[in-house]
């Protein structure tokens, strides 16, 4: 018997078997074959005798062909991994097409390295002081967090300016819409003043927003309104220790 | 020379398990990196809680919108703080969050609610009246659409295309968790019969159709979809 003739007899009962599958078990058993053989060879063996011998080793090719069937049972696996080798590739179309939205995914690790400055503080003149700042509250699963103070003058009168951040705890994660909108900055008498901007999208939310403040002023109250929860910053104002 | 050992024939469990757990690893960092790639509408409904700062919420009801879109899902969800309608649908990227409204329940109120206009290029559209209420003494309850030039609501609108009053025990009454939801809905048969500023009312009544309370609802959003 030759070595085709051995590979053909103990594929026949491998009907089922995919292409790939069929390719697979004649690569497996040929590589097989080479091992055996080159063991021969190498002890001075005839090359025909050699693959006669290592043939007839291997034993009845009818019986390793249903061996190798039975291994083979089982379509279900089969359709799994076709199914996980589909998914795979949607998944991988969908992100070469979602590469735009990596920007996004920046914005969720940088804002919480290096929150940006470039958003507008609005109509601040004749600032005196600017402070960093690092107060952060939890808010579900977000976190708020102030970073910096202004102060200024607005509308030709004192004010303090306060830029803040949100961004989801967990890196890349989305974090609740509306930081602007949803905040309010209260000054020692209770008064406030408008937004003085925002900007956001679903990985970093900014906002800036200003209250009026008089000199000996020694702080100002971020406050957040979250559903369910209402969260007060106390934001200390740059040289109101010594002013008072 | 030695040949290189070759590694075993692996088998169809193997070579399966492995391509899933590379379709998984994919599918995570895809959910993760891009937010897209959404296996199921739950994942969706989870952008929407985090995007609107619900917090996690449970499903009251979830209903099939393929007026709107052949895949939409209209959800009412609800947590002890809030109420909320949401919609997703399954695109190309998987199922994809459209929008979320929710209604704060926080405050004390005998009616907590809002609606919200669902429309797809102005032609195919769902309205929707949803809440909770507080108080066990409602047993009735009426909505009632009021145009900007009629404050006393003498021509009630939307009237003609449904329903819109519920007892205890119909469907479009839900309880979870020992709190009591709403949700009124009808086809958008004409938009231009809602015009802006439109107010809309509850009413809710006793079982001897007593008035227990009114209340003017939130306008959750006008959802204009492209």
């Amino acid at each position: 018997m030759t070595r085709q003739e051995f590979l053909n007899q103990v594929l026949s009962p491998l009907g089922r078997l995919t292409a790939e599958e069929r390719e697979n078990v004649r690569r497996e058993l040929e590589e097989h074959v080479e091992d055996r053989m080159e063991a021969l060879l190498e002890m001075g063996w005839d090359a025909e005798l050699a693959e006669a011998r290592c043939l007839e080793a291997m034993g009845d090719p009818a019986e390793i062909g249903r061996e190798m069937a039975r291994q083979y049972r089982g379509r279900g696996w089969l359709w799994i991994g076709r199914m996980a080798v589909a998914l795979t590739v949607v998944v991988c179309i969908q992100a070469l097409l979602g590469l735009g939205m990596l920007g996004a995914a920046w914005d969720s690790l940088s804002v919480r390295f290096c929150p940006s400055t470039a958003i507008s503080i609005g109509e601040l003149e004749n600032v005196e002081t600017v402070v960093d700042l690092d107060i952060r509250a939890e808010i579900g699963n977000d976190i708020l967090r102030v970073y910096m103070v202004f102060v200024g003058e607005k509308d030709g009168q004192r004010a303090a300016m306060v830029l803040a951040c949100m961004y989801d705890r967990l890196p890349f994660g989305i974090v609740a819409d509306g930081l602007a909108s949803r905040s309010e900055l209260w000054n020692e008498r209770g008064g406030t003043g408008t937004s003085a901007g925002g900007s956001g999208n679903y990985r970093a939310e900014y906002a800036v927003r200003w209250t009026p403040v008089e000199p000996g002023d020694t702080h100002v109250v971020w406050e957040y309104r979250a559903i369910g929860e209402t969260v007060r910053l106390e934001i200390p104002l740059p040289g109101g220790e010594e002013t008072v | 020379m030695k040949k290189e050992k070759k590694g075993r024939l692996s088998s169809r469990r193997k070579r399966s398990l492995r391509r899933v757990l590379i379709a998984a690893a994919a599918v995570l960092l895809v959910n993760r990196i891009f937010l897209i790639g959404l296996l199921f509408p739950i994942q969706a409904l989870r952008h929407i809680e985090e995007r609107t700062g619900t917090g996690r919420t449970a499903v009251v009801c979830r209903e099939w919108t393929p007026e709107i879109y052949k895949t939409g899902l209209v959800y009412l969800t609800e947590n002890e703080n809030v109420t909320m309608l949401s919609a997703v649908r399954l695109s190309f990227y998987g199922w994809t969050e459209l929008y979320g409204v929710p209604v704060d329940c926080g405050a004390e109120g005998p009616i907590h609610g809002g609606w919200w206009s669902f429309v797809r290029m102005e032609k195919a559209g769902r309205f929707y009246v949803f809440g909770r209420v507080d108080d066990p003494e409602i047993a009735w309850l009426e909505v009632y659409f009021m145009r900007p030039d009629d404050p006393r609501g003498e021509k009630r609108i939307g009237r003609v295309h449904g329903n819109y009053g519920i007892h205890r025990g119909d469907s479009g009454w839900m309880e979870k968790d020992g709190r009591l939801y709403f949700l009124f809905e009808a086809n958008l048969v004409d938009w231009s019969e809602y015009p802006a500023g439109l107010r809309v009312v509850a009413v809710g009544y006793d079982e001897d159709r007593n008035l227990v309370a009114r209340t003017d609802l939130e306008q959750g959003g006008v959802s204009v979809a492209q």
